[in-house]
Parts: structure tokens; C-alpha cells; sequence
């Protein structure tokens, strides 16, 4: 399937620029299922510790900020 | 329904899919999955139909920016999950040659202290505006690449140097022991010879006698 920016494919969880409104919503619905695949990959890969939470992040933040480069 | 354009809805759709694309990149890169980005392009995408839904135009533009903005936030918390991630390696790098003055031809140092520390004023610059501080954090990430690359050959490199140093140490304080060693056997060489004199000259002149003492009942 033939994906080009701005021109995705519905059926792939993205939208095509060409979009009507009634598709344009399909096609956020399959953006929204693609999210859920992510977080559920985000679920299982936290079971491994493989996955950067926000603490994790601003903890790493604090931590680059404070340092003296 | 549908008051967006084909062109506002393709910016969304550019701007969903360079959020998704930096995420898979930092997934590679990081090894971990940031939580972040992906509950903003969630936040985006429900904002997206929202957009699609409202009735009236204001709510409908009022939604879309909101999808952009979270579509920024993604993107951004990605670059930024990269920026940490380097900035921390190089702070391990220099924290493990910090006994070794780092000099390879295989990075800059001078320069790299420059821009890590560019990265940090990226990352402080305008803390509450996420939306202006990705174009500094992009930038910051993109001027660490060449540094961020050549770290694992510099250590490398610094490694062999170290290995090296410690080798050469090894052998003056193998010397310095084989001449602290002799220098005791020496001396107890010496000092085994004085008592050996000092013996000798403690016992009597035992000169043999032709006729010895009768002894006297």
C-alpha cells in the first residue's frame, strides 16, 4: 500500500488529504485504535522495564539540568 | 460535520505522522517505549474527532488547534526523550574517564562540552512553552548527533589508552617492588655479614698449643 504524507490510507488508521468529513472520521477512529496498539505494546513492553515513563522523564530532566557540562 | 479543509486535515495527518515517526525513531535509539508521546497523539486524536463532530466552527477550530498542539507536544516529548538519553550517556562517558584527560582524535571534546551544553540551555529555555522549545530541542538533538555517534569509538579508543596506562603502572610498580625486594636482601646480606664479623671477633684467639695443660686431678 502506497503511503505518501498527507495522503494515508483510511484503512491503515490514517487519513488521505482527499478525506470527506464521514471519512475523515473513520479514519480517526483507525487512528485511535493504532494509539491503543501502541499502549498496549506500552503495557506489555512495562512489564519488562522497557518503557520511559513521564517520572522517568523529568527525573532525567532534573538530572541533565543539574549537571555541570 | 467536516468543516475542516483537505488541507487542514492533511497538516494534521503530517503532523500525527512525524510525531509517530519520531516515536518509532526514539524507540529504536532508547530501547524503551516513552509513555509520553503516545497519550499525546491519544489526546490529539480525540480532539481530531472532536473537530470532526463539532457542529459550529469555532468549536471545531478551537478542537483542531487542540489536536495540533498535542500533535507539537508528541514530537516534542520525543525529541526530548533523545536529547535526555545523550546528554546522560555523555555525562556517564565523562564520568568514567574523569581520572583520564580525554583526548581522541575520534571526538571533539572541546566542541562536544559546547553543544551538550547547548542542549542544556535548550532544554531550560521557555520551561512552560513546549510548543516553541521543540524547535530548540530539535535543533539541540540534531547538533549531538555527530558527538552522540562517535562517543561509543571515543570510549573505545580511551579504553585501549586506559588499558595501556594501567599496564605501563603496573610494570614500574612491578620494578619499583623487584628494587624494594633486592634492596631488603641487601641489606640483610650486610647485616648477616656484620653480626658474622662481630662473632668473630667476640671468640677467643684459640692458638694451638704444643704441649697442652696437664690436668690435675
Amino acid at each position: 500500500m502506497q503511503n505518501t504524507r498527507g495522503q494515508i490510507s483510511p484503512k491503515e488508521g490514517q487519513i488521505t488529504s482527499s478525506a470527506n468529513g464521514a471519512d475523515s472520521k473513520s479514519a480517526a477512529t483507525s487512528l485511535m485504535k493504532r494509539v491503543d496498539r501502541y499502549q498496549a505494546r506500552g503495557n506489555m513492553l512495562a512489564q519488562m522495564g522497557c518503557v520511559l515513563t513521564k517520572e522517568d522523564q523529568d527525573r532525567a530532566r532534573a538530572e541533565v539540568l543539574a549537571y555541570k557540562f | 460535520m467536516g468543516q475542516l479543509s483537505r488541507e487542514e486535515i492533511a497538516a494534521f495527518c503530517i503532523a500525527w505522522r512525524d510525531a509517530e515517526d519520531s516515536l518509532k525513531a526514539v524507540e529504536g535509539e532508547l530501547l524503551q517505549l516513552p509513555q509520553q508521546p503516545i497519550n499525546e497523539l491519544r489526546y490529539a486524536t480525540r480532539h481530531f474527532i472532536r473537530a470532526i463532530e463539532a457542529d459550529d466552527a469555532a468549536e471545531c477550530r478551537t478542537q483542531y488547534d487542540a489536536a495540533i498542539r498535542h500533535c507539537t507536544c508528541a514530537s516534542y516529548d520525543t525529541a526530548e526523550a533523545v536529547l535526555l538519553f545523550r546528554a546522560l550517556r555523555f555525562k556517564l562517558f565523562r564520568e568514567d574517564f574523569k581520572d583520564f584527560p580525554i583526548e581522541t582524535p575520534v571526538l571533539d571534546y572541546k566542541a562536544a562540552l559546547v553543544a551538550y551544553r547547548g542542549a542544556q540551555d535548550a532544554l531550560s529555555r521557555n520551561p512552560e512553552d513546549r510548543h516553541h522549545r521543540k524547535t530548540h530541542v530539535q535543533a539541540a538533538v540534531a547538533s549531538l548527533d555527530v558527538f552522540d555517534k562517535s562517543l561509543d569509538d571515543a570510549r573505545d579508543e580511551l579504553n585501549k589508552a586506559v588499558a595501556k596506562d594501567r599496564r605501563t603502572r603496573n610494570q614500574w610498580l612491578l620494578g619499583f617492588a623487584a628494587l624494594v625486594v633486592a634492596a631488603i636482601a641487601a641489606c640483610g646480606q650486610a647485616y648477616a655479614a656484620i653480626v658474622r664479623a662481630d662473632k668473630q671477633q667476640a671468640l677467643p684467639t684459640a692458638v694451638p698449643s704444643a704441649h697442652p695443660p696437664k690436668l690435675q686431678p
